[in-house]
């Protein structure tokens, strides 16, 4: 085992992007932000409409002529000549490889992401426009400067998917593609980074950043260059916290015995008189009578007090915060993480202080030893270490303020294409849970009679269960897509479009999700989202509204909520009760956004203290 | 309660397997403060210190770069158990050791790491300065050498037999200064005037420098004593500083810090003043031997004035950071007071205000946290009224630079803290859960505060000083000259009618004799010719009429000699009526007789504070001067204006009704009220009114010097 930071090592070192800025200089930097983080979408427009002229003029060359100029141009970018002229005639190159590849024309919208992603910008691109063709446009230059390209996409299937899909395109500009997922070994890692273009998920760029930074010797990335994120505010803002850790098991640390005690010792403590409960901040707190209790159960072994009152704030924190089938999952006698966001499995997460063992305990599965960190970084800080970043996503207004504060990315909202004919339907607000159940399975059935397909969003597994239930009852059969059942997605997802389908998930059905629609379900009205409760944040609301009319297709989206939502129960304070019901989700959620943004930043900061810290520390 | 300390860091990895050892060279001193063990490191090749509680150094203590960090940590946690530092705590515990340059070990570091953070610290230090501009320091050079051939000459002076002798010193220089007080006072007054400067500083500076060598040899003779011998760190930098941006020499002698009994790092912190003091004793000794207007008298006064009262009311003033606060700070074991106190308070406010329990209590005494909280909010108002003190100061002198200086005061004083407050508030992550109740007893204590100072009124008061004066009185004079042969006594009371004044005029006298007599030879002449000789008749008639009209003015005149009150009243004789016997002219005042149940005062109002006499509906107080307790409330009766030039004050005339025990011609002090207002009113107008005299005088003082 060997110390290591997770700063730079010095293989992978490359010229650095302008750093975080913080107190202050972070304040100013902010405020200068209102003004330059936003890029004109009207000029990119305009730029676009040329590159489609230029585009047309190149339909008459044959595909020899357009290998020689694709030459040229990949020799211009290599001499670093990126000026506006150069970058027409490229797009237009593009635009034009992938109408003879795919048939498809790019339409303006996504030529305009692809020049705000050039420019070091995050696109706005709607819901459903296209950002896969889109990303490819200022991935061909970056292959082209020969530094190689990272496409960050959201998961293996994906960068699976892409890769093999774009290959063609690629090749007939002459550059070569490349795809790393879980399951290679270093080798074909290897092969797949030395690719001009390289597709795959940030866990596993991370990941092989730090192994090769643990090991010099295994050299299986080149130094970083360019990476375009898909899904950019997903992967720089809700991930951006969450450490990519390194681990080994701990030979020094085995204390499983004493967290099946605290596990029984917090089984006895009583809610109020021995311990408190914050839940909106996932604390607990012991109360003074608690000592007692701890001390008579937990004494008498080497275990420090301290650290035995550790133990038992975890494992109460297992017991009152933590629910199964909701924040974790029990699969093959192993405790999973349920990602709040994507509605997914992490199978590879372990929550960290301890929780995680307490959780394990609590289900009664084997209580593994707690990891050792060898290396860890945290994808805010690895994409800070590429010189040339962009992305794109369907929701960046929400969170531009952050992309540009932390990344000094701008954002570009680009107009879409086709006009959007989604209708969103007025929040109906229940005044039960169940109640609001009912609606949502009456309103799904009625939508179900007239030849629509429905996805209806719940926010926890257990939701989901639950509603099939309800619609099993009233006589219609939903599959269901969550975290759980999650083998059958793409067949699920691939029936979801049909006329009359109703398909119930969690916000696994989110982001990336394409249900395309069948001829009867478009003439019926096309897909009806029904929300069962608000998500953790607006912009996951948005992204399952945006399943619905995608690419002109018809559709319509609706709230359904009650005041006993696990949004309000989990993240609530008290006091909201106070407040109207008609404004007290958006309360909670913003209030929970806000609570993200502060933790993401105080977690950077103390990055940023613990760098100095331990400047000295480095490998 | 107890506070939360994780055991394990998830940044452990980072040092884990390190084998630091504490730097060769590096002294480890232990000293007991507050009943607890610290251990005091010190790198005599710069002049940091770096100072580690128990529990950190039983994990400290065990780099000896063989052992890993990890290694050491453990040992440490066997041994003191839930004492032992966590592993963050460890963390920053060799972060800071590293920074304090005490750590050494195969640790290259992040290159650029390691220049972003000299980086910041540059920055740090030229906001330093920029914000402590009144107290910069520059090194110039290193004593120690010097100091060293000095030390065993002048050393021993700090003793016992050299206290002794001291003290009979101060005797000496005291008493020399309670026989000539009268002259001293006189002389001293000379002493802030603009010819004076440059003696002033120059004494000021040989002051200075004999205080700072005072430091340097003491805390070398403190060294010797402890035996620290050769291998003691010494005092290393000598300079100059600006105190209110006058340069004056400074010695370094922080390393006084190492000593181990805190009474002897009392004594290198005194020793300055001690110098100071005796020097005093020496000028004053000099200045009562040598010829008044000497140039040698005038510096010995200077240097008695610097040495004894700016080492006192300065020096030794423990809320400045001067020598009595590191005199006191060395006595009650306190080291960083300063700090220690602030962050006592601040703790106590977090505890209490933001509700944040969970604070840990930092202090051991009893009444320990009240002295704290006393001293750092006294420091905190001391330093403020200084600031404000040297503003205003420098203000009345050139105003061109008070502004900036003022610009500064209120962003070091008032900008900083309070965006700090806000940045804490909103993003410290400390706060955590208590960011509500934080938010909202602050926001709460700000709108409180802000709605007193706005809206809460209170009386709007201006002072001025008047003269009782009667409404009517009638004024003697004399009507004809005379000399002066009864005068009725002073401020009597007298009745109509009652005699003032009477005067003897021998002349007039002679004159009505000699009229009566020509007269009486007109009657004669007049009968004489009756029926003889009508025409002398008329001519003899003629002239007896008009001696007569003559005589009868004569006559009148005379009388008028007496002067009678023609009303009651006070009278008030003249300067003119007071000596018998004297001479008066026709026409000279005599006195008054004042109507002594109406009386005014008259007082006067600078243009500035006529704006509340004006609005002063609620009535006038008025004082006697001399007679604090005894207070008379009336009515405004008039305002009138004195003169043309906009400088000239305002006449006020307020009336008084009869029963006041007021005299004429006393000096009252006047006290307007008006209407109350808010303080902020208040002090919103009172800046705007200085703001308008200071732009006002700016082109007054262009025309004065083209003229």
């Amino acid at each position: 085992m060997t110390a290591l930071a997770s700063s730079i090592p010095g293989a992978l070192a490359s010229p650095q992007r302008k750093a975080t800025h913080h107190g202050a200089d972070g304040w100013a930097h902010a405020v200068v932000g209102r003004i330059r983080r936003r890029v004109g979408a009207g000029a990119l427009m305009r730029e676009a409409g040329a590159v489609l002229e230029r585009c047309g003029s190149l339909a008459s060359s044959d595909d020899n002529d357009l290998e020689r100029r694709a030459e040229e141009l990949r020799g211009a970018a290599r001499c670093r000549r990126e000026d506006a002229a150069t970058a027409r005639e490229s797009f237009a190159l593009v635009t034009e490889c992938i109408r003879r590849e795919t048939g498809l024309t790019l339409h303006t919208a996504q030529i305009a992401a692809g020049l705000a992603m050039m420019r070091g910008s995050v696109a706005e691109l709607a819901t459903g426009e296209g950002k896969t063709l889109a990303a490819i446009l200022p991935a061909v230059l970056a292959g082209w400067r020969g530094r190689g390209c990272h496409i960050v996409t959201a998961n293996d299937y994906l960068a699976l998917r892409d890769a093999e899909a774009n290959a063609p395109i690629f090749a007939r500009l002459g550059l070569t593609v490349g795809c790393v997922t879980e399951a290679m070994s270093a080798r074909e890692r290897a092969t797949a980074y030395r690719a001009d273009v390289t597709y795959a998920t940030a866990r596993e760029l991370s990941g092989d950043y730090l192994r090769d930074c643990l090991d010099a010797s295994r050299g299986v990335m080149l130094p970083l260059a360019e990476a375009i994120v898909d899904e950019a505010d997903f992967v720089l803002i809700d991930e951006a916290a969450t450490p990519l850790i390194l681990a080994a098991p701990s030979v020094s640390r085995d204390e499983a015995a004493w967290i099946r005690v605290a596990d029984d010792v917090a089984r006895s403590l009583v809610v109020g008189e021995h311990f408190r409960v914050d839940r909106p901040r996932r604390e607990v707190r012991l109360a003074d009578a608690s000592e007692g209790v701890i001390g008579s159960r937990m004494d008498g072994g080497r275990l420090p007090m301290r650290r035995a009152r550790e133990l038992v704030v975890a494992a109460l924190r297992a017991h009152h915060l933590h629910h199964r089938d909701a924040d974790y999952a029990v699969v093959d006698g192993r405790v999973l993480i349920v990602d709040e966001r994507t509605g997914r499995i992490s199978p590879d997460r372990r929550w960290r202080d301890g929780l995680h063992e307490a959780i394990e305990a609590k289900e009664g599965v084997e209580v593994r030893p707690s990891d050792d960190t060898l290396a860890s970084v945290s994808f805010q800080r690895f994409f800070c270490l590429y010189p040339r970043l962009s992305g794109m996503t369907g929701t960046a207004r929400q969170c531009a303020g952050e992309l540009w504060n932390v990344y000094w990315l701008r954002t570009a909202v680009i107009p879409t294409h086709r006009p959007v004919i989604r209708r969103e339907l007025r929040a109906h607000t229940c005044g039960s849970r169940d109640g609001a159940m009912d609606a949502a399975a009456r309103e799904a059935v009625a939508m179900h009679r007239v030849g629509r397909p429905v996805l209806i969003a719940t926010t926890t597994v257990d939701a989901s269960e639950a509603l099939a239930e309800q619609l099993s009852a009233l006589g219609v059969e939903a599959p269901v897509l969550n975290a759980v059942r999650h083998a059958e997605e793409a067949s699920i997802i691939a029936r979801a479009g049909r006329s009359g389908a109703i398909t119930i998930a969690t916000s696994m059905a989110g982001r990336g999700t394409d249900i395309v629609l069948d001829e009867a379900a478009r003439e019926a009205g096309g897909l009806h989202v029904i929300a069962l409760g608000h998500q953790v944040s607006r912009r996951i609301d948005r992204q399952l509204f945006g399943r619905a009319g995608r690419q002109g297709d018809p559709g319509s989206a609706r709230v359904i909520r009650s005041p006993g939502d696990d949004l309000l129960a989990r993240n609530g304070a008290p006091w909201l009760r106070c407040v109207p019901r008609v404004w007290r989700f958006a309360m909670v959620q913003r209030f929970t956004e806000r609570r993200g943004r502060r933790d993401r930043r105080s977690v950077m900061r103390r990055d940023h203290t613990l760098d100095d810290l331990l400047a000295f520390a480095s490998a | 309660m107890t506070t939360v300390r994780p055991t394990y860091s998830s940044s452990w990895h980072r040092v884990c397997d390190l084998r630091p050892r504490v730097r060769a060279g590096v002294r480890v001193t232990r000293q007991r403060f507050r009943g607890r063990l610290w251990y005091l490191f010190h790198d005599p090749s710069s002049t940091s210190h770096y100072r580690m509680s128990r529990p950190a150094y039983a994990f400290a203590g065990l780099l000896d770069g063989r052992r890993t960090v990890d290694e050491a940590w453990r040992i440490a946690n066997e041994s003191l158990k839930d004492e032992a530092p966590t592993q963050d705590e460890a963390i920053t515990v060799l972060g800071q050791m590293h920074t304090s340059n005490l750590l050494h070990g195969e640790l290259a570091g992040d290159a650029e790491l390691l220049l972003r953070r000299r980086t910041r610290q540059r920055q740090r230090e030229a906001r330093g300065y920029i914000l402590n501009i009144l107290f910069a320091r520059f090194r110039v050079a290193d004593p120690d050498a010097l100091l060293d051939v000095v030390r065993p000459v002048l050393g021993p002076l700090f003793s016992v037999p050299g206290l002794i002798g001291w003290i009979a010193m101060m005797f000496v220089g005291a008493a020399i200064a309670a026989v000539h007080w009268d002259r001293l006072v006189s002389e001293a007054t000379g002493l802030i005037s603009a010819s004076n400067l440059v003696l002033l500083y120059g004494a000021s500076v040989l002051g200075k420098l004999a205080h700072e060598a005072a430091h340097g040899i003491a805390c070398k003779q403190m060294q010797h004593r402890e035996g620290a011998g050769e291998s003691s760190s010494g005092v290393h930098a000598i300079g100059v500083m600006l105190l209110v941006l006058i340069p004056l020499p400074y010695v370094d002698a922080s390393s006084a810090w190492t000593l181990r009994s805190r009474y002897r790092r009392a004594v290198v912190g005194a020793a300055g003043m001690m110098s100071d003091l005796l020097l005093a004793a020496v000028a004053m000794i000099v200045w009562s031997r040598t010829a008044p207007d000497s140039m040698v008298h005038g510096f010995a006064l200077n240097l008695a004035f610097v040495g004894s009262v700016s080492s006192l009311v300065f020096n030794a003033n423990p809320l400045m950071r001067f020598d009595g606060y590191y005199i006191l700070t060395d006595l009650i074991g306190q080291p960083n007071l300063y700090q220690r106190s602030r962050e006592t308070l601040l703790r106590l406010m977090r505890r209490w205000l933001f509700g944040m329990r969970d604070e840990p209590v930092l202090t051991v005494w009893r009444g320990e946290t009240a002295g704290l909280c006393a001293y750092a909010a006294c420091a905190a108002i001391y330093r403020v009224l200084i600031l404000i003190g040297i503003i205003a100061l420098i203000a009345t002198q050139w105003f061109a630079l008070a502004i900036p200086l003022a610009f500064v005061g209120v962003i070091a004083f008032a900008v900083v803290p309070v965006g700090r407050l806000f940045a804490y508030l909103a993003n410290n992550p400390a706060l955590g859960r208590h960011r509500r109740r934080a938010s909202l007893v602050t926001g709460g204590l700000a709108v409180f505060i802000l709605g007193v100072v706005s809206l809460i009124p209170v009386p709007d008061r201006v002072r001025a000083v008047g003269v009782v004066e009667p409404v009517d009185a009638t004024d003697v004079y004399a009507e004809s000259a005379g000399v002066l042969d009864f005068v009725a006594e002073a401020s009597g009371v007298v009745a109509p009618d009652a005699a003032l004044v009477s005067l003897l005029n021998p002349e007039l006298d002679a004159e009505i004799g000699a009229t009566e007599a020509r007269l009486e030879a007109a009657a004669l002449g007049r009968r004489r010719a009756t029926g003889v000789d009508p025409a002398a008749e008329i001519a003899f008639g003629e002239r007896e009429r008009a001696l007569r009209d003559l005589l009868a003015t004569l006559s009148a005149r005379r009388s008028a000699l007496d002067i009678h009150a023609s009303a009651g009243g006070v009278w008030v004789p003249a300067s003119a009526a007071v000596v018998l016997g004297a001479f008066v002219e026709r026409a000279e005042p005599l006195g008054r007789v004042v109507d002594s149940a109406h009386l005014r005062v008259r007082a006067a109002v600078s243009q500035r504070q006529a704006g509340v006499v004006d609005a002063s509906s609620m009535g006038v107080e008025i004082r006697a001067r001399g007679s604090a307790d005894r207070s008379i409330v009336a009515e405004r009766s008039g305002v009138q204006r004195a003169g043309e030039d906009a400088d000239e004050p305002f006449e006020v005339l307020i009336g008084l009704d009869g029963s006041t025990p007021l005299r004429v011609g006393q000096r009252v002090s006047v006290r307007f009220e008006a209407a109350p207002k808010p303080i902020l009113t208040q002090v919103v107008r009172a800046a705007r009114q200085m703001l308008q005299r200071a732009t006002r005088a700016e082109p007054a003082r262009g025309n004065g010097e083209r003229s």
